[in-house]
Protein backbone atom coordinates (compact mmCIF):
# COMPACT_ATOMS: atom_id res chain seq x y z
CA UNK A 1 0.00 0.00 0.00
CA UNK A 2 1.75 3.18 -1.14
CA UNK A 3 2.32 5.79 1.54
CA UNK A 4 0.62 3.84 4.33
CA UNK A 5 1.73 4.35 7.92
CA UNK A 6 3.25 1.16 9.33
CA UNK A 7 4.62 0.90 12.79
CA UNK A 8 4.65 -2.90 12.70
CA UNK A 9 4.28 -5.80 10.37
CA UNK A 10 0.63 -6.78 9.77
CA UNK A 11 -0.59 -9.66 11.88
CA UNK A 12 -3.51 -11.98 11.84
CA UNK A 13 -6.01 -10.84 14.45
CA UNK A 14 -7.66 -13.18 16.92
CA UNK A 15 -11.03 -12.27 18.29
CA UNK A 16 -11.78 -15.05 20.70
CA UNK A 17 -10.01 -16.66 23.60
CA UNK A 18 -9.09 -20.28 23.08
CA UNK A 19 -6.52 -22.62 24.60
CA UNK A 20 -3.00 -21.68 23.66
CA UNK A 21 -2.00 -23.81 20.70
CA UNK A 22 1.02 -22.54 18.82
CA UNK A 23 0.59 -23.26 15.15
CA UNK A 24 4.27 -23.37 14.37
CA UNK A 25 7.27 -24.55 16.30
CA UNK A 26 10.64 -22.92 16.01
CA UNK A 27 13.10 -24.96 14.02
CA UNK A 28 16.11 -25.66 16.18
CA UNK A 29 19.28 -25.13 14.18
CA UNK A 30 22.74 -25.66 15.58
CA UNK A 31 24.83 -22.57 15.02
CA UNK A 32 27.46 -24.72 13.28
CA UNK A 33 24.82 -25.86 10.80
CA UNK A 34 23.47 -22.39 10.15
CA UNK A 35 24.28 -21.21 6.66
CA UNK A 36 24.62 -17.67 7.91
CA UNK A 37 26.48 -18.72 11.05
CA UNK A 38 24.53 -16.18 13.09
CA UNK A 39 21.75 -16.71 15.65
CA UNK A 40 18.36 -17.13 13.99
CA UNK A 41 15.74 -14.69 15.24
CA UNK A 42 12.56 -16.44 16.32
CA UNK A 43 9.16 -14.99 17.07
CA UNK A 44 7.78 -14.57 20.59
CA UNK A 45 5.09 -17.16 19.81
CA UNK A 46 7.73 -19.73 18.94
CA UNK A 47 9.79 -18.87 21.99
CA UNK A 48 7.01 -19.70 24.46
CA UNK A 49 5.39 -22.81 23.05
CA UNK A 50 4.78 -24.71 26.26
CA UNK A 51 1.74 -23.31 28.12
CA UNK A 52 2.21 -25.53 31.16
CA UNK A 53 5.60 -23.98 31.83
CA UNK A 54 4.49 -20.38 31.53
CA UNK A 55 0.93 -20.34 32.83
CA UNK A 56 -2.24 -19.41 30.93
CA UNK A 57 -1.68 -15.67 31.29
CA UNK A 58 1.14 -15.61 28.77
CA UNK A 59 -0.93 -17.26 26.06
CA UNK A 60 -3.87 -14.96 26.75
CA UNK A 61 -1.60 -11.93 26.79
CA UNK A 62 0.21 -12.79 23.55
CA UNK A 63 -3.05 -13.42 21.75
CA UNK A 64 -4.68 -10.28 23.13
CA UNK A 65 -1.66 -8.19 22.23
CA UNK A 66 -1.57 -9.66 18.72
CA UNK A 67 -5.19 -8.60 18.30
CA UNK A 68 -4.44 -5.16 19.71
CA UNK A 69 -1.45 -4.77 17.39
CA UNK A 70 -3.59 -5.67 14.40
CA UNK A 71 -6.32 -3.27 15.46
CA UNK A 72 -3.83 -0.42 15.80
CA UNK A 73 -2.58 -1.11 12.29
CA UNK A 74 -6.21 -1.18 11.05
CA UNK A 75 -6.72 2.20 12.71
CA UNK A 76 -3.67 3.70 11.00
CA UNK A 77 -4.68 2.26 7.62
CA UNK A 78 -8.19 3.67 8.00
CA UNK A 79 -6.76 7.03 8.98
CA UNK A 80 -4.61 6.98 5.87
CA UNK A 81 -7.72 6.44 3.77
CA UNK A 82 -9.47 9.30 5.55
CA UNK A 83 -11.97 6.96 7.20
CA UNK A 84 -12.14 8.59 10.62
CA UNK A 85 -14.94 6.47 12.06
CA UNK A 86 -13.26 3.22 11.02
CA UNK A 87 -9.97 4.45 12.48
CA UNK A 88 -11.54 5.36 15.80
CA UNK A 89 -13.55 2.15 15.89
CA UNK A 90 -10.36 0.12 15.51
CA UNK A 91 -8.89 1.97 18.52
CA UNK A 92 -12.08 1.22 20.44
CA UNK A 93 -11.34 -2.45 19.82
CA UNK A 94 -7.91 -1.93 21.37
CA UNK A 95 -9.49 -0.21 24.37
CA UNK A 96 -11.92 -3.08 24.87
CA UNK A 97 -8.99 -5.52 25.18
CA UNK A 98 -7.26 -3.62 27.95
CA UNK A 99 -9.23 -4.89 30.98
CA UNK A 100 -8.54 -8.49 29.98
CA UNK A 101 -4.87 -7.79 29.29
CA UNK A 102 -4.63 -6.21 32.74
CA UNK A 103 -5.83 -9.52 34.19
CA UNK A 104 -2.57 -11.02 32.87
CA UNK A 105 -0.44 -8.69 35.04
CA UNK A 106 0.94 -11.69 36.94
CA UNK A 107 3.48 -11.74 34.07
CA UNK A 108 5.25 -8.93 35.86
CA UNK A 109 5.07 -5.32 36.95
CA UNK A 110 6.68 -4.19 33.68
CA UNK A 111 3.86 -5.77 31.66
CA UNK A 112 1.22 -4.59 34.13
CA UNK A 113 2.50 -1.02 34.16
CA UNK A 114 2.46 -0.65 30.36
CA UNK A 115 -1.05 -2.15 30.02
CA UNK A 116 -2.22 0.02 32.92
CA UNK A 117 -0.80 3.15 31.26
CA UNK A 118 -2.47 2.23 27.96
CA UNK A 119 -5.76 1.66 29.77
CA UNK A 120 -5.58 5.15 31.28
CA UNK A 121 -4.62 6.72 27.92
CA UNK A 122 -8.01 5.56 26.66
CA UNK A 123 -9.91 6.55 29.81
CA UNK A 124 -8.39 10.02 29.89
CA UNK A 125 -9.19 10.56 26.21
CA UNK A 126 -12.86 10.26 27.27
CA UNK A 127 -13.91 8.86 23.91
CA UNK A 128 -12.03 11.47 21.90
CA UNK A 129 -10.07 10.35 18.85
CA UNK A 130 -6.28 10.05 18.99
CA UNK A 131 -3.87 11.80 16.64
CA UNK A 132 -1.81 9.73 14.24
CA UNK A 133 1.29 10.23 16.41
CA UNK A 134 -0.60 8.99 19.45
CA UNK A 135 -1.88 5.91 17.62
CA UNK A 136 1.67 5.15 16.52
CA UNK A 137 2.91 5.58 20.12
CA UNK A 138 0.19 3.20 21.37
CA UNK A 139 1.07 0.73 18.63
CA UNK A 140 4.75 0.80 19.53
CA UNK A 141 3.94 0.20 23.19
CA UNK A 142 1.72 -2.76 22.30
CA UNK A 143 4.35 -4.15 19.95
CA UNK A 144 7.14 -3.81 22.52
CA UNK A 145 5.24 -5.48 25.35
CA UNK A 146 4.22 -8.29 22.99
CA UNK A 147 7.83 -8.83 21.97
CA UNK A 148 8.98 -8.70 25.60
CA UNK A 149 6.10 -9.69 27.89
CA UNK A 150 8.52 -10.16 30.80
CA UNK A 151 10.10 -6.75 30.29
CA UNK A 152 11.90 -5.10 33.19
CA UNK A 153 10.20 -2.25 35.00
CA UNK A 154 12.85 0.21 33.76
CA UNK A 155 11.93 -0.65 30.16
CA UNK A 156 8.25 -0.16 31.01
CA UNK A 157 9.06 3.30 32.38
CA UNK A 158 10.72 4.20 29.04
CA UNK A 159 7.67 3.03 27.09
CA UNK A 160 5.29 4.95 29.36
CA UNK A 161 7.45 8.07 29.05
CA UNK A 162 7.16 7.84 25.26
CA UNK A 163 3.37 7.55 25.51
CA UNK A 164 3.35 10.61 27.74
CA UNK A 165 5.66 12.51 25.39
CA UNK A 166 3.16 11.97 22.57
CA UNK A 167 0.64 13.95 24.63
CA UNK A 168 -1.23 11.01 26.15
CA UNK A 169 -2.24 11.10 29.81
CA UNK A 170 -1.12 7.81 31.32
CA UNK A 171 -2.16 8.42 34.92
CA UNK A 172 -5.43 7.48 36.65
CA UNK A 173 -7.90 10.41 36.66
CA UNK A 174 -7.94 10.23 40.47
CA UNK A 175 -4.29 11.34 40.52
CA UNK A 176 -5.52 14.91 40.02
CA UNK A 177 -7.02 14.63 43.49
CA UNK A 178 -4.13 12.69 44.90
CA UNK A 179 -1.67 15.39 43.88
CA UNK A 180 -3.74 17.94 45.85
CA UNK A 181 -2.50 16.15 48.94
CA UNK A 182 1.01 17.29 48.09
CA UNK A 183 -0.07 20.82 48.91
CA UNK A 184 -1.23 19.90 52.40
CA UNK A 185 1.17 21.66 54.71
CA UNK A 186 2.70 19.44 57.34
CA UNK A 187 1.97 16.15 55.59
CA UNK A 188 5.70 15.67 54.99
CA UNK B 1 18.96 37.20 29.03
CA UNK B 2 16.29 36.10 31.55
CA UNK B 3 17.17 33.38 34.00
CA UNK B 4 15.02 31.45 36.47
CA UNK B 5 16.17 29.57 39.54
CA UNK B 6 13.70 26.76 40.21
CA UNK B 7 12.52 25.71 43.65
CA UNK B 8 11.04 22.40 44.84
CA UNK B 9 7.39 23.40 44.31
CA UNK B 10 7.95 23.95 40.58
CA UNK B 11 10.00 20.75 40.27
CA UNK B 12 7.22 18.82 42.03
CA UNK B 13 4.49 20.29 39.83
CA UNK B 14 6.35 19.34 36.68
CA UNK B 15 7.36 15.86 37.82
CA UNK B 16 4.26 14.72 39.69
CA UNK B 17 1.43 16.90 38.35
CA UNK B 18 2.54 17.17 34.74
CA UNK B 19 -0.83 16.37 33.17
CA UNK B 20 -2.87 18.49 35.56
CA UNK B 21 -3.30 22.30 35.54
CA UNK B 22 -0.64 23.04 38.17
CA UNK B 23 1.95 21.02 36.29
CA UNK B 24 1.09 22.46 32.90
CA UNK B 25 1.24 25.99 34.34
CA UNK B 26 4.67 25.41 35.86
CA UNK B 27 5.99 23.79 32.70
CA UNK B 28 4.84 26.65 30.52
CA UNK B 29 6.27 29.19 33.00
CA UNK B 30 9.75 27.79 32.33
CA UNK B 31 9.39 28.86 28.70
CA UNK B 32 9.30 32.52 29.80
CA UNK B 33 13.03 32.37 30.52
CA UNK B 34 15.94 31.89 28.18
CA UNK B 35 17.70 29.77 30.77
CA UNK B 36 16.49 27.80 33.80
CA UNK B 37 18.58 26.43 36.65
CA UNK B 38 17.78 23.82 39.25
CA UNK B 39 19.90 23.53 42.39
CA UNK B 40 20.56 19.96 43.52
CA UNK B 41 19.09 21.00 46.88
CA UNK B 42 15.65 21.01 45.18
CA UNK B 43 16.15 17.39 44.12
CA UNK B 44 17.03 16.48 47.70
CA UNK B 45 13.91 18.25 49.04
CA UNK B 46 11.75 16.68 46.33
CA UNK B 47 12.93 13.17 47.19
CA UNK B 48 12.53 13.65 50.92
CA UNK B 49 9.10 15.29 50.68
CA UNK B 50 6.63 14.91 47.79
CA UNK B 51 8.22 11.80 46.26
CA UNK B 52 8.35 10.15 49.69
CA UNK B 53 4.54 10.58 50.06
CA UNK B 54 3.97 8.80 46.74
CA UNK B 55 6.38 6.04 47.75
CA UNK B 56 4.59 5.70 51.11
CA UNK B 57 1.24 5.37 49.31
CA UNK B 58 2.64 2.82 46.89
CA UNK B 59 4.10 0.76 49.71
CA UNK B 60 0.84 0.95 51.65
CA UNK B 61 -1.01 -0.47 48.61
CA UNK B 62 1.60 -3.25 48.35
CA UNK B 63 1.26 -4.19 51.99
CA UNK B 64 -2.49 -3.78 52.54
CA UNK B 65 -3.51 -4.84 49.00
CA UNK B 66 -6.49 -2.58 49.55
CA UNK B 67 -7.40 0.90 48.36
CA UNK B 68 -9.84 1.38 51.24
CA UNK B 69 -7.23 0.55 53.89
CA UNK B 70 -4.66 2.77 52.17
CA UNK B 71 -7.05 5.72 52.17
CA UNK B 72 -7.89 5.10 55.82
CA UNK B 73 -4.16 5.05 56.64
CA UNK B 74 -3.63 8.34 54.82
CA UNK B 75 -6.49 9.89 56.75
CA UNK B 76 -4.83 8.87 60.02
CA UNK B 77 -1.48 10.50 59.26
CA UNK B 78 -2.98 13.81 58.12
CA UNK B 79 -1.86 16.66 60.37
CA UNK B 80 -4.67 17.82 62.67
CA UNK B 81 -5.10 21.39 61.34
CA UNK B 82 -5.40 20.01 57.81
CA UNK B 83 -7.68 17.04 58.53
CA UNK B 84 -10.72 18.58 56.85
CA UNK B 85 -8.80 19.37 53.67
CA UNK B 86 -7.32 15.90 53.58
CA UNK B 87 -10.77 14.36 54.17
CA UNK B 88 -12.24 16.25 51.24
CA UNK B 89 -9.41 15.17 48.97
CA UNK B 90 -9.68 11.58 50.13
CA UNK B 91 -13.44 11.44 49.60
CA UNK B 92 -12.94 12.57 46.01
CA UNK B 93 -10.12 10.07 45.60
CA UNK B 94 -12.18 7.27 47.05
CA UNK B 95 -15.09 8.06 44.74
CA UNK B 96 -12.84 8.22 41.66
CA UNK B 97 -11.32 4.87 42.56
CA UNK B 98 -14.73 3.32 43.24
CA UNK B 99 -15.96 4.36 39.77
CA UNK B 100 -12.81 2.91 38.17
CA UNK B 101 -13.30 -0.38 39.98
CA UNK B 102 -16.66 -1.11 38.32
CA UNK B 103 -15.25 -2.05 34.96
CA UNK B 104 -14.56 -5.76 35.32
CA UNK B 105 -17.15 -8.09 33.84
CA UNK B 106 -18.36 -11.31 35.42
CA UNK B 107 -16.90 -13.13 32.44
CA UNK B 108 -13.40 -11.93 33.29
CA UNK B 109 -13.82 -12.81 36.95
CA UNK B 110 -14.80 -16.34 35.92
CA UNK B 111 -11.80 -16.62 33.61
CA UNK B 112 -9.12 -14.95 35.73
CA UNK B 113 -10.43 -15.35 39.28
CA UNK B 114 -8.90 -13.04 41.90
CA UNK B 115 -6.86 -11.09 39.34
CA UNK B 116 -10.14 -9.76 37.89
CA UNK B 117 -11.87 -8.91 41.16
CA UNK B 118 -12.66 -5.20 41.31
CA UNK B 119 -10.82 -4.54 44.59
CA UNK B 120 -7.66 -6.30 43.41
CA UNK B 121 -7.80 -4.60 40.02
CA UNK B 122 -8.33 -1.23 41.66
CA UNK B 123 -5.46 -1.69 44.07
CA UNK B 124 -3.05 -2.86 41.34
CA UNK B 125 -4.09 -0.07 38.96
CA UNK B 126 -3.06 2.52 41.53
CA UNK B 127 -0.01 0.62 42.76
CA UNK B 128 1.38 0.25 39.22
CA UNK B 129 0.48 3.81 38.23
CA UNK B 130 2.19 5.16 41.35
CA UNK B 131 5.25 3.01 40.80
CA UNK B 132 5.53 4.15 37.18
CA UNK B 133 5.06 7.79 38.18
CA UNK B 134 7.74 7.55 40.91
CA UNK B 135 10.34 6.07 38.55
CA UNK B 136 9.36 8.42 35.71
CA UNK B 137 9.66 11.44 37.96
CA UNK B 138 13.08 10.32 39.12
CA UNK B 139 14.30 9.70 35.56
CA UNK B 140 13.14 13.16 34.45
CA UNK B 141 14.34 15.17 37.43
CA UNK B 142 17.48 16.47 35.70
CA UNK B 143 15.76 17.17 32.39
CA UNK B 144 13.28 19.75 33.68
CA UNK B 145 15.62 22.76 33.45
CA UNK B 146 18.45 23.90 31.18
CA UNK B 147 20.99 23.19 33.91
CA UNK B 148 21.29 21.46 37.27
CA UNK B 149 23.63 23.54 39.36
CA UNK B 150 25.19 23.76 42.82
CA UNK B 151 25.92 20.05 43.37
CA UNK B 152 25.87 18.86 46.95
CA UNK B 153 29.07 16.94 47.65
CA UNK B 154 27.70 15.47 50.88
CA UNK B 155 24.53 14.12 49.24
CA UNK B 156 24.20 10.93 47.20
CA UNK B 157 21.48 11.24 44.57
CA UNK B 158 20.60 7.54 44.60
CA UNK B 159 17.85 6.08 42.45
CA UNK B 160 14.74 4.62 44.16
CA UNK B 161 15.00 0.84 44.49
CA UNK B 162 12.76 -2.07 45.41
CA UNK B 163 13.14 -4.49 48.26
CA UNK B 164 10.52 -7.18 48.85
CA UNK B 165 8.02 -5.31 46.72
CA UNK B 166 8.32 -1.99 48.54
CA UNK B 167 10.12 1.02 47.09
CA UNK B 168 12.90 2.61 49.11
CA UNK B 169 14.35 6.07 48.69
CA UNK B 170 17.44 5.79 50.86
CA UNK B 171 19.47 7.84 51.33
CA UNK B 172 17.13 10.79 51.71
CA UNK B 173 19.51 12.81 53.85
CA UNK B 174 22.99 14.12 53.18
CA UNK B 175 25.97 12.74 55.08
CA UNK B 176 27.93 15.71 56.36
CA UNK B 177 31.65 15.04 56.61
CA UNK B 178 32.46 16.82 58.85
CA UNK B 179 29.63 19.26 58.04
CA UNK B 180 27.09 19.95 55.29
CA UNK B 181 28.86 21.20 52.15
CA UNK B 182 26.69 24.36 52.14
CA UNK B 183 27.97 25.41 55.59
CA UNK B 184 31.19 27.29 54.70
CA UNK B 185 29.54 29.43 51.95
CA UNK B 186 26.60 30.33 54.15
CA UNK B 187 28.69 31.17 57.22
CA UNK B 188 30.83 33.39 54.99
CA UNK B 189 28.00 35.90 54.46
CA UNK B 190 26.81 36.92 57.91
CA UNK B 191 25.04 40.00 56.54
CA UNK B 192 22.77 37.90 54.33
CA UNK B 193 22.16 35.43 57.17
CA UNK B 194 21.13 38.24 59.52
CA UNK B 195 18.83 39.76 56.90
CA UNK B 196 17.20 36.38 56.30
CA UNK B 197 16.79 35.75 60.02
CA UNK B 198 15.15 39.14 60.52
CA UNK B 199 12.75 38.40 57.64
CA UNK B 200 11.86 35.01 59.13
CA UNK B 201 11.17 36.65 62.49
CA UNK B 202 8.62 38.93 60.84
CA UNK B 203 6.72 35.94 59.43
CA UNK B 204 3.66 34.40 61.13
CA UNK B 205 4.73 32.00 63.87
CA UNK B 206 4.76 28.44 62.62
CA UNK B 207 6.97 25.45 63.31
CA UNK B 208 8.75 25.72 59.94
CA UNK B 209 9.74 29.36 60.62
CA UNK B 210 10.92 28.54 64.15
CA UNK B 211 13.21 25.81 62.83
CA UNK B 212 14.52 28.05 60.03
CA UNK B 213 15.23 30.88 62.45
CA UNK B 214 17.15 28.59 64.81
CA UNK B 215 19.25 27.19 61.97
CA UNK B 216 20.07 30.71 60.71
CA UNK B 217 21.04 31.76 64.25
CA UNK B 218 23.37 28.75 64.58
CA UNK B 219 25.10 29.71 61.33
CA UNK B 220 25.43 33.32 62.46
CA UNK B 221 27.04 31.92 65.63
CA UNK B 222 29.53 30.11 63.32
CA UNK B 223 28.36 26.63 64.28
CA UNK B 224 29.01 23.72 61.93
CA UNK B 225 26.08 22.99 59.63
CA UNK B 226 24.41 19.67 60.45
CA UNK B 227 22.05 17.70 58.23
CA UNK B 228 19.12 18.89 60.35
CA UNK B 229 20.13 22.53 59.88
CA UNK B 230 20.41 21.94 56.13
CA UNK B 231 16.84 20.56 56.05
CA UNK B 232 15.43 23.19 58.43
CA UNK B 233 16.78 26.08 56.36
CA UNK B 234 14.62 25.04 53.36
CA UNK B 235 13.48 28.15 51.50
CA UNK B 236 16.35 30.17 52.99
CA UNK B 237 18.85 27.98 51.11
CA UNK B 238 17.16 28.80 47.79
CA UNK B 239 17.10 32.52 48.50
CA UNK B 240 20.71 32.53 49.74
CA UNK B 241 22.13 30.65 46.75
CA UNK B 242 19.94 32.04 43.95
CA UNK B 243 22.26 33.89 41.52
CA UNK B 244 21.60 37.63 41.69
CA UNK B 245 20.83 37.78 37.93
CA UNK B 246 18.04 35.15 38.29
CA UNK B 247 14.48 35.29 39.49
CA UNK B 248 13.38 32.59 41.92
CA UNK B 249 10.46 30.73 40.37
CA UNK B 250 8.16 29.21 43.00
CA UNK B 251 4.46 28.67 43.70
CA UNK B 252 5.15 29.50 47.34
CA UNK B 253 5.55 33.27 47.00
CA UNK B 254 4.07 33.88 50.46
CA UNK B 255 7.09 32.30 52.14
CA UNK B 256 9.73 33.24 49.56
CA UNK B 257 8.98 36.91 48.93
CA UNK B 258 9.82 38.26 52.40
CA UNK B 259 13.10 36.32 52.40
CA UNK B 260 14.05 37.36 48.87
CA UNK B 261 13.17 41.01 49.50
CA UNK B 262 15.48 40.98 52.53
CA UNK B 263 18.50 40.18 50.35
CA UNK B 264 17.44 42.09 47.23
CA UNK B 265 16.42 39.12 45.08
CA UNK B 266 13.32 38.69 42.93
CA UNK B 267 10.58 36.07 43.12
CA UNK B 268 8.02 35.14 40.48
CA UNK B 269 5.27 32.57 40.31
CA UNK B 270 4.13 30.58 37.28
Amino acid sequence: MAGSVRFIEPVQTATDIRPYEPTTKAKVVSIEDSLRFVPERISIDDLYTEPMATGPELGHALRGLASAKGAVQDSLDALQRGEWIASDDAMQRVQAMMPELFCCRALGDGFGAVVNALKFCFENAKGGAFSKEQIVAIGRAVERVRAEPFLAFGSAVEIITRLEDSGLNVDPPAFATLTDLLDVEGLY
Amino acid sequence: MSKAYIDTTILTNILLKRRWPAGAESESALKRYSSTELPEYAIKEFKKGPLAIFVWLHNKLVLTQSVALTIAALQKVAPTPQKYRVSTALEALSEAMRVAGKQMSRELVERYGGAARADRVNCDEYRLALKALIYRAWERRRRVTSYVIQPLSCYTEAKPFEERGVIKLDPKKCQPDPECCLGPSMRGDTIALQALKAAVKRQPPKAENERRSRALQDLIAKKSMTEKMCSDLGDAVFVFFAPSDSVILTTNTADFEPLANAVGKAVEKP
